[in-house]
């Protein structure tokens, strides 16, 4: 079964009166339970893309397919909840809700689903060990580095359990020890869990935990290979 | 420095809604500021104008010393004074349906202006039953060159015809359809009253500088004759004086109202320009420089607003100006010299109000890293801290103590007590919020989803915040207004239950008191009136070492029965009005604030000055004066008044009937009227009275009504900031699941909880204020007790409500075009 699937993927976008094709006919699609890398040049449209699969902006044409619905088809509200439920988002810059606690940002999705937060709570524990944050649970976004609030942001995207993991640079802003434990972490979430990763890195090594790469340059595929290890 | 201004002047107008708010709450601001100052000018102006033009700008009133009505002018040594005007004065009425008053001045030929004659030829043969009549009468009435007018005169039928008509200046200024004045010859009026050479009213101009001089040049060449103020604009200056005090406390919560929004919007600003003053720094730029520009920026908005107020203010008080016109019926508006100094005040006001509102962000800035201004890591979200709380709580506390004592220096403190009391409760209530969200937050946000995270949003956000205290100062003007309007109301219903009366007869013109004793000894013979309840009230306006006094005179035999109000009767007062009533020295009754001010206690001896003349009297006697004459009064004797000062003209006479008022009123409405005095029964005079206060309140409305308005648009705004600050926030919210009508819910319930907030917090503060404006009220001589009626909250609940959900429009819609990714990729 494929969770994701692209079918001749435009994007442009306006400046001024010309039309800047960031995305020119993009196709391929990730196996349910893989884990891909999208590499490619400082940008060359890989944010874009990652923001088209959350279904966050609209393509110019084409189509994208998750959990093989056609997101061109979901109303705004249905497309709401599947990023609540099904799709986590760890993005490259801007993830957290400031005036939010460690642990309330990553209840969110849940407080915003109306989950019953005390069924969350082993959850909740795990995902703070695993992200290395049990010691900040109480504090606000403010007081984190940039890297704690990017692990804040991943224990979030985790913590529905939802089928695809969209990654942003997730690791961009981390040391190499603590990157690689989350890249480890990543690993055994696709591997134990089947769940299905995208991640956008610059990193060959990062790029090197998962199942499967895309390389792009000018918003065009140059490969898709399966890594093998 | 060129390159900067062209910065501030471009930022200033890229952000168009922001711009016009921030100058319209200066412009308000300042507006009310120099309407305060000039509405009692304005006012008293417009008044005396009217006064002084009847008088025909005259200033002296001369009188004889011995109170004759009658007198001849010769003996009169013209010394202080000139161009006498004698004239003999009467009432009359219409022989009509309405029985509409009219003024008759008797004068000789060369007593009446010539310029101002429009229509007639009569000048050498004005004599017998003629008259004058102003342009406005004769278009009004129709009546033109050789029509009749008939008129009830003295008891008597007479009919005159029109010779001349005159434009509406000087005597026929204040001319109305239902009360004019015409000018008949002077031979017409001796026979009318069977005088010889002589007259009732006698006006003159002042020679020298100022009046008080002249007077007492001519009160020490005249022996037989008194010259005093025509007018005492002293008196006017003081009634409309009570007006202002609620002025400045109506301008105070404005002001208050336009620092919040002004304090919002330039953290706004400097929070938006970060960005571009973390290029100036990095550019090498100090921290003096880019304060400097927002200076300036905030002078220019200062300047500007402070311009447009000066024309708000100028519009105020052609508002007042028009509002207190007696003549605006006719189209005729007093015209006002607007004082240049107000203009430069007002200007300053609202450049130290601007300066003074921007100072804290401003200074906040200095908190801020230069690094993380460049790198623009700046939050925009607050802790709450605990100084602010704990200072608040220390001074509300000692407020409500203080209030609790019983120690007359705080009513001279009262308006103090309300300012900081009100500061200090906008100190204490965030931390409330705080401390009561996070128990409620960390409980049930599982159970409240979007209405938890609305509730916290409140507590973090300052643009939120600061529209919970743009609500509860709304809220707090309104419930001030409505507490004083409702007290008001209670207090005059109250006073009138307890005066004892059928029927009140005022409104005489002129001095003559002979005319009066006859309608008495008329009234006297109807059957259906208690001829031992009628009696006058006299009211003067004297002097007590220097200070102005209102001076009542009453018969001691009946007023005790007729002012119930004051409760004399009480076994308390006994003694003291015994000796009033009995005494063989003169003496006088003092209201208890009356006794302050001047600063005496029984049986102290008073010099008294009423009508220019002097005598001691000793004080019989304290009483509570509640509200009446605003509860400031000394009573005496209305035969001392008439003997001793010479004062004869009485201000209301009273009397019971035996029959329905209504019907007795009826029966000698005509009598009365020819006799020139104007009669209501106690239901009408009650209805009077309350009207007359509900105009009052209405000019006190305008202004919750601006602070109303002000507040609404300070909501909007507020909202927009708060959006505006949050729009990352929201997009993060929205990439991980929030639909866009949570989206749109949480902002909605954001604004609810803000209302359902300043209501709970302004409740209690309430009882709080209208217990320190109590003691406002003693203060500027109103004593009223005025409670907090929480019956109205649910309405200004609703109200609020409305006003803030319509505020909430923009937001929404605003909302409606966030894009999320937008939001995201860029820092
Ligand atoms: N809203 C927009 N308007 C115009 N151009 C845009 C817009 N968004 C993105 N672009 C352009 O599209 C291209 C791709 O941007 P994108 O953010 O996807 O790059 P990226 O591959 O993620 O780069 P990086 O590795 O630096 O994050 C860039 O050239 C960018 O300038
Ligand atoms: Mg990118």
């Amino acid at each position: 079964m494929k969770s994701i699937t692209v079918e001749n993927l435009y994007k442009s976008f306006k400046v001024g009166k010309d039309n800047v094709e960031v995305l020119k006919n993009l196709t391929f699609s990730v196996e349910k339970g893989s884990f891909l890398s999208i590499m490619g040049p400082s940008g060359c449209g890989k944010s874009t893309l990652l923001y088209l699969l959350g279904g966050l902006d609209k393509p110019t044409s084409g189509k994208v397919l998750i959990n093989e619905k056609d997101l061109s088809t979901l109303k705004e509200k249905q497309k709401s909840l599947m990023r609540r439920k099904e799709i986590g988002f760890v993005f490259q810059f801007y993830n957290l809700v400031p005036n939010l606690s460690v642990e309330d940002n990553i209840m969110l999705p849940l407080i915003l689903d109306g989950k019953k937060l005390k069924d969350y709570e082993e959850k909740l524990k795990e995902l703070l060990d695993i992200t290395g944050m049990s010691h900040k649970r109480k504090v606000t976004p403010r007081e984190l580095s940039g890297g704690q609030q990017q692990r804040v942001a991943i224990a979030r995207a985790l913590i529905f359990e939802p089928e695809i993991i969209l990654l942003d640079e997730p690791i961009g802003n981390l040391d190499s020890k603590s990157g690689n434990d989350i890249m480890k972490l990543f690993k055994r979430i696709n591997k134990d869990m089947g769940k299905t990763l995208i991640q956008v890195t610059h990193s060959h090594e990062s790029a090197m935990f998962g199942t499967s790469l895309l390389d792009l340059k000018d918003g065009e595929v140059v490969s898709q290979k399966e890594i093998v290890c | 420095m060129k390159v900067f201004i062209k910065y501030i002047l471009k930022s200033m107008l890229e952000k168009k809604a922001r711009f016009f708010l921030l100058i319209f709450a200066i412009a308000m601001s300042s507006g009310l500021f120099i309407g305060s100052m000039g509405a009692i000018d304005v006012a008293t102006g417009s008044f005396s104008k009217t006064i002084l033009q009847g008088f025909e700008e005259k200033e002296v009133l001369i009188t004889t010393m011995d109170g004759d009505v009658f007198y001849n002018t010769n003996s009169i040594i013209e010394k202080g004074v000139k161009d006498l005007l004698p004239v003999l004065l009467g009432n009359a009425v219409m022989d009509n349906e309405d029985l509409t008053n009219i003024t008759i001045h008797g004068r000789e030929t060369k007593y009446i202006n010539k310029d101002n004659i429009i229509e007639g030829n009569f000048w050498d043969s004005f004599k017998g039953k003629e008259a004058i009549i102003s342009k406005r009468i004769s278009e009004e009435l129709n009546l033109h060159m050789g029509d009749s007018i008939n008129i009830i005169f003295n008891g008597k039928k007479e009919t005159l015809k029109v010779v001349g008509v005159n434009s509406n200046h000087g005597l026929f200024y204040s001319d109305q359809k239902g009360d004019f004045t015409i000018i008949a010859p002077y031979d017409f009026m001796e026979e009318m009253y069977g005088v010889n050479n002589k007259y009732n009213l006698l006006l003159a101009n002042k020679t020298e500088d100022t009046l008080k001089e002249s007077i007492e040049i001519f009160n020490n060449a005249n022996k037989d004759f008194k010259a005093s103020e025509l007018f005492d604009e002293e008196a006017i200056e003081n009634q409309i004086g009570q007006l202002t005090t609620y002025f400045y406390l109506m301008l105070t919560i404005v002001v208050l109202m336009s620092g919040v929004i002004i304090y919002g919007s330039f953290k706004l600003t400097i929070t938006e320009r970060l960005p571009v003053i973390g290029t100036f720094f990095s550019q090498g730029a100090t921290r003096g420089n880019v304060k400097a520009i927002l200076y300036l920026e905030n002078i220019l908005y200062g300047g500007i607003g402070g311009i447009l107020g000066v024309a708000t203010g100028m519009g105020l008080l052609y508002l007042v100006n028009y509002s207190v016109s007696p003549l605006k019926e006719y189209g005729i508006i007093e015209s006002f010299a607007f004082n240049i100094w107000y203009g430069v005040f007002g200007l300053i006001f609202a450049l130290i109000l601007s300066i003074i509102s921007c100072t804290i962000p401003i200074l906040g800035s200095d908190g801020l890293q230069v690094k993380d201004i460049i790198l623009n890591h700046v939050n925009t979200t607050t802790e709450l801290g605990w100084w602010r709380f704990i200072l608040g709580s220390i001074i509300l506390i000692a407020v409500v103590i203080l209030n609790l004592l019983k120690v007359t220096l705080l009513i001279e403190l009262s308006p103090i007590l309300l300012i900081i009391s009100l500061i200090a409760l906008l100190l204490v209530y965030p931390k409330i919020i705080d401390l009561f969200t996070n128990f409620l937050f960390s409980r049930l946000k599982g159970t409240l989803k979007i209405t938890g995270l609305a509730l916290n949003n409140i507590k973090t956000s300052k643009a939120l915040l600061g529209n919970i205290t743009l609500i509860i100062i709304s809220i707090l003007a309104i419930v001030i207004i409505n507490s004083v309007g409702f007290s008001v109301k209670e207090a005059v219903t109250g006073a009138y239950t307890d005066i004892n009366f059928d029927i009140s007869i005022t409104n005489f013109k002129g001095g003559d008191h002979t005319l009066r004793e006859m309608l008495i000894a008329k009234l006297k013979e109807e059957p259906d009136i208690d001829g031992m309840s009628i009696h006058e009230v006299y009211v003067a306006n004297g002097k007590v070492e220097d200070n102005n006094a209102i001076i009542i005179g009453v018969e001691p035999k009946k007023y005790r029965e007729y002012n119930q109000y004051l409760s004399l009767k009480d076994e308390v007062y006994e003694e003291v009005y015994n000796r009033f009533e009995n005494s063989s020295i003169k003496n006088v009754i003092l209201s208890e604030s009356m006794a302050k001010k001047l600063n005496v206690g029984e049986g102290d001896l008073l010099n008294m000055e009423i009508n220019g003349l002097n005598k001691e009297f000793t004080v019989a006697g304290l009483i509570d004066g509640k509200l009446y004459y605003s509860g400031g009064f000394i009573l005496m004797d209305s035969k001392d008044l008439k003997d001793d000062f010479k004062f004869l003209t009485s201000n209301e006479i009273f009397l019971n009937t035996t029959k329905n008022p209504e019907e007795v009123k009826k029966d000698i409405e005509k009598v009365v009227k020819e006799f020139g005095g104007s009669i209501s029964t106690f239901e009408e005079s009650k209805k009077i009275n309350l009207e007359g206060n509900q105009q009052f309140i209405n000019v006190l409305s305008i202004f919750s009504l601006m602070a109303i308005v002000i507040g609404a648009l300070g909501a909007i705004n507020n909202m927009l900031i708060s959006f505006i600050q949050r729009k990352k926030e929201l997009a993060v919210l929205s990439s991980i699941g929030m639909t866009s009508r949570q989206r749109g819910a949480m902002l909605t319930l954001e604004s609810l909880f803000c209302v359902v907030w300043s209501m709970v917090i302004t409740i209690p503060y309430c009882y709080l204020v209208t217990s320190i404006l109590s003691k406002l009220t003693k203060l500027i001589g109103l004593p009223l007790d005025i409670n907090f009626n929480i019956k109205t909250m649910p309405l200004f609940f609703m109200a609020a409500t409305i006003m803030i959900l319509l505020a909430t429009i923009p937001v929404l819609l605003n909302n409606r075009k966030l894009s999320i990714i937008h939001e995201i990729k860029y820092e």
